[in-house]
């Protein structure tokens, strides 16, 4: 029971107590006037509960009544009555709160259905995605009853991480309140199982490999690099699919250092999914998994890998070698090469006034910065540019313009569509067949701020939103490569957002189109993003998890910087 | 009965102070309306004008919590003025019954008071329409249909004066309390809630309090989405749930009810002196 409302209980109780008191005073001085406080017992009841009423709390609301009773009538010994029996009253708050199953309970399964129904109303890309409403509504409704019964708040973000999943959408996810951070991440970091020792990715040649292993597995013969053919006698991706998180969207948060240690997609793009297929197969098993490899002399081996820990360690780790970037602040340079210089992009937001304007002239500070930047770099001898736009989060499609208009080749360039705002239907505009009416074309105009020299992408799946619109401009451009293990996210509608007690939900809800009309980049049906197919894919072999997981290389940079010096 | 319901009638239109602090809150309300609509926003980039039907969801409540003062201080001030001069002494010492004393001094101020609140809120929003037009943002018909409704919670708030008034047998008392309402509830608009945990409770469970129930209903759900150009574009539910509307009514219905017998049981075993 919360200690407001077990003081709020004492304080109405002891209060009736006083009214008793009270009217022995009253008696005595004749006074009609003391009967008046009998008035303040609801006001006690009711109001000082800064969460508001609960229906545990139903003695307290009816014990007060009772003691309000009291003012109603002239007889001391029937207000002195109805005053105890109210006090007795109150004082069942105090098993009907604690005994209560549902006492301050909070309302995932109202919340999920308020979120959905504004979701479903907003969501942009219904068609687009081929969603069907009734049928999510159908799988997830149970699911969410069934939270709101038991109160588990782990559950809930669990829940919600599936739901989101569905969409295939980067934007689409789920955020719960701060005081269930602890529960989600939780409920995430158990339902990821044990930790065995590695590790396992998805390697180009379409191999499994194990990759930041423990070094007490290599008793066993298992190292990074190492091939793993089966995962207690199943392929590691059909071990993965067993998991409750695949398929989800969600992330962990580290309070104290406001980070995401695990982020899970389920991924616009299946070729994004197809290479982090075999990452949650790491955590699955029981006491011990059995793990068939090819060992050094080329046989395929077995061993028997017991528990030791939780596998969220060691994939929170996985993923921030997988993930990582050039480590300096956003927007912010560094001399990579004796010819290159890197710029780091985290967020596309410069700031907050330029972040709210839709003119190009909003970032010409920004613009400032970054030609008095290179210029400085030239003077030094630098001829090229790697922008490193891993784990992008996003953010103004404004901001992206302006930096690709600088290393665009002279000329105009187009960007994307906007789409038209039907003000009687209040809904984008559709035309006949269903697809969104085109709106005005956005363009820029080029600077070749480099001349002859070149520019290289490096992206990652978390390059996601504004992130993945700067990756298909930069895929046009013929002086410039975009590189990654994989592609972009594939997600670039821009967003809106509903709240509610317990958590908000981001999905896309501003229409972004492209040249010829339709949906700009996110993936369809077919779960083929547009955009990516212009990037250079650069193998995740035996060379790539050796430098990674060996050495501590950030091997996308060292292939960007041996690109350059190639051509 | 009549003639008291006449004569408190007769002091509601005449009563300077009542005029002075009306015409004060309506002048106050217009200058907030139209400053507010022609003024730059935050970023210093000017706004377009908005049609009335596009502003009401912005500031209709604002203008609401300020009307709520009018209708108070009309009920304290004249269900109370005659415990001022001893009005209601004399007519008791005249053989008058208490029942009607205060039922001929509540019902006129039942009366008065939600239809001064509802003209307080409702004129500067017709004159900002006249000036830069009504537009259809928002059905009127639902409008009008919220206007009706907060007749209910306007006619329990002024219930709630006429019961502190018989009580207290002072005027400011009644309006003070609501006065107070009005600051807090600015400062929780301002502070998104949170400067009073009750404020919380009372934008959630508006019904818990007629100020809220009656503020709660000038509040349109908003969704808002913009385009590539950062025009934003609102989309506005303006339907009420059934459940809302007869919360409102019979918890209007009840409070009064309470209210009114709570205020004539003081009264009635009240000593006159």
């Amino acid at each position: 029971m919360e200690l407001v409302d077990i003081i709020d209980v004492i304080v109405c109780i002891v209060y009736c107590m006083a009214l008793i008191v009270l009217s022995f005073i009253s008696e005595r001085i004749k006074s009609p006037k003391w009967k008046l406080l009998h008035l303040l017992v609801p006001i006690g009841a009711l109001l000082i509960t800064k969460h508001g009423p609960d229906w545990a709390l139903l003695p307290l609301y009816i014990g007060s009544v009772i003691a309000l009773c009291g003012f109603f009538t002239e007889k001391d010994k029937l207000r002195r009555i109805l005053a105890l029996a109210g006090a007795v009253c109150m004082a069942f708050s105090f098993p009907t709160c604690i005994f209560g199953k549902q006492y301050r309970a909070k309302s995932y399964l109202r919340d999920f259905e308020k979120m959905f129904d504004t979701m479903r109303e907003h969501y942009v890309l219904t068609e687009h995605k081929g969603i069907d409403w009734d049928a999510l509504y159908d799988r997830y409704e149970p699911q969410f009853r069934d939270i709101d019964r038991r109160q588990d708040a782990g559950a809930n973000a669990l829940a919600w991480g599936a739901f989101c999943g569905e969409f295939h959408d980067g934007h689409v996810s789920y955020t719960c309140n701060y005081s269930d951070v602890d529960a989600q991440n939780k409920a995430i970091n158990d339902a990821l199982g044990n930790d065995y020792g590695l590790s396992v990715m998805h390697c180009s040649d379409g191999s499994f490999v194990a990759v930041n292993v423990d070094e007490r597995l290599a008793e066993y013969g298992i190292r990074n690099g190492t091939v793993i053919t089966a995962w207690d006698g199943k392929a590691p991706d059909e071990v993965s699919r067993t998991s409750p998180l695949f398929g989800s969207s969600l992330f962990t948060y580290d309070k104290a250092f406001d980070t995401i240690p695990i982020r899970l997609d389920s991924c616009p793009d299946i070729d994004n999914e197809i290479f982090s297929s075999g990452l949650l197969c790491g955590g699955i098993g029981g006491d011990s998994v059995e793990v068939t490899f090819i060992s050094k002399n080329g046989s395929e081996q077995t061993a028997e890998l017991p528990v030791a820990g939780k596998y969220c360690d060691r994939l929170a780790d996985t993923m921030a070698i997988l993930n990582q970037g050039v480590n300096v602040g956003n927007l912010q340079w560094k001399k990579v090469g004796d010819t290159t210089a890197c710029l780091r992009i985290k967020g596309m937001s410069y700031d907050s006034k330029s972040y709210s304007s839709a003119d190009d002239s909003a970032y010409d500070e920004m613009k400032d910065e970054i030609r008095e930047k290179l210029a400085e770099y030239q003077s030094e001898g630098v001829t090229d540019v790697i922008i490193d736009l891993r784990d992008n989060s996003g953010g103004s499609p404004h901001m992206v313009n302006g930096i690709v208009s600088m290393f665009a080749p002279k000329g105009e360039h187009y960007c994307l569509t906007n789409c038209v705002w039907d003000d009687e239907n209040k809904c984008w505009a559709k035309n006949e067949d269903g697809s969104y009416v085109r709106g005005n074309d956005i363009t820029f105009d080029g600077e070749q701020l480099l001349g002859d020299g070149r520019v290289i992408v490096i992206v990652n799946s978390n390059s996601v939103s504004a992130a993945d619109m700067m990756t298909k401009e930069m895929e046009a451009l013929d002086n410039a490569t975009v590189i990654g293990f994989t592609g972009p996210n594939g997600s670039s509608q821009a967003v809106g957002y509903t709240t509610s007690d317990t958590g908000s939900l981001c999905f896309s809800n501003c229409v972004v189109l492209d040249e010829d009309g339709s949906i700009m980049i996110d993936s369809g049906t077919d779960r083929q993003s547009s955009d990516g197919d212009g990037v250079t894919i650069i193998p995740f072999d035996s060379e790539a998890v050796k430098a990674l997981f060996d050495n501590g290389e950030d091997y996308l940079l060292s292939k960007a910087l041996s690109m350059l010096e190639h051509e | 009965m009549l003639d008291i319901m006449k004569c408190q009638f007769r002091t509601i239109r005449s009563k300077g102070i009542i005029h002075i602090i009306n015409i004060m809150l309506l002048l106050t309300s217009i200058l907030l309306l139209f400053v507010s609509a022609m003024s730059a926003d935050e970023s210093g980039t000017e706004k377009p004008i908005l049609t009335a039907t596009e502003y009401i969801p912005k500031a209709l409540q604002l203008i609401m919590g300020l009307s709520m003062f009018g209708g108070t201080c009309l009920t304290a001030l004249s269900v109370s003025d005659d415990f001022g001069d001893k009005t209601i002494y004399h007519e008791l010492a005249a053989g008058r019954k208490r029942s009607i004393s205060f039922f001929g001094r509540a019902i006129p101020a039942l009366i008065a008071s939600p239809i001064v609140c509802t003209a307080l809120y409702m004129i500067p929003f017709i004159l900002y329409g006249i000036v830069y037009g009504w537009g259809n943002a928002l059905p009127t018909g639902n409008l009008i249909l919220r206007a009706v409704l907060a007749l209910f919670p306007l006619v329990r708030m002024s219930a709630f004066c006429v019961m502190t008034s018989f009580i207290f047998k002072q005027s400011l008392v009644g309006s003070l309390l609501f006065s107070m309402y009005v600051p807090m509830f600015g400062m929780s608009m301002v502070l998104g809630g949170s400067f009073l945990p009750f404020m919380n409770v009372a934008t959630k469970l508006p019904w818990l309090t007629s100020a809220s129930n009656f503020v709660n209903l000038g509040n349109f759900e908003c969704w808002t989405t913009y385009d590539l150009g950062l025009n934003q574009f609102f989309t506005y539910n303006t339907e009420l749930s059934a459940s809302g509307i007869a919360l409102t009514i019979v918890c209007s219905v009840v409070m009064t009810a309470v209210y009114l017998l709570i205020g004539y049981h003081s009264f009635h075993v009240d000593d006159m002196n």
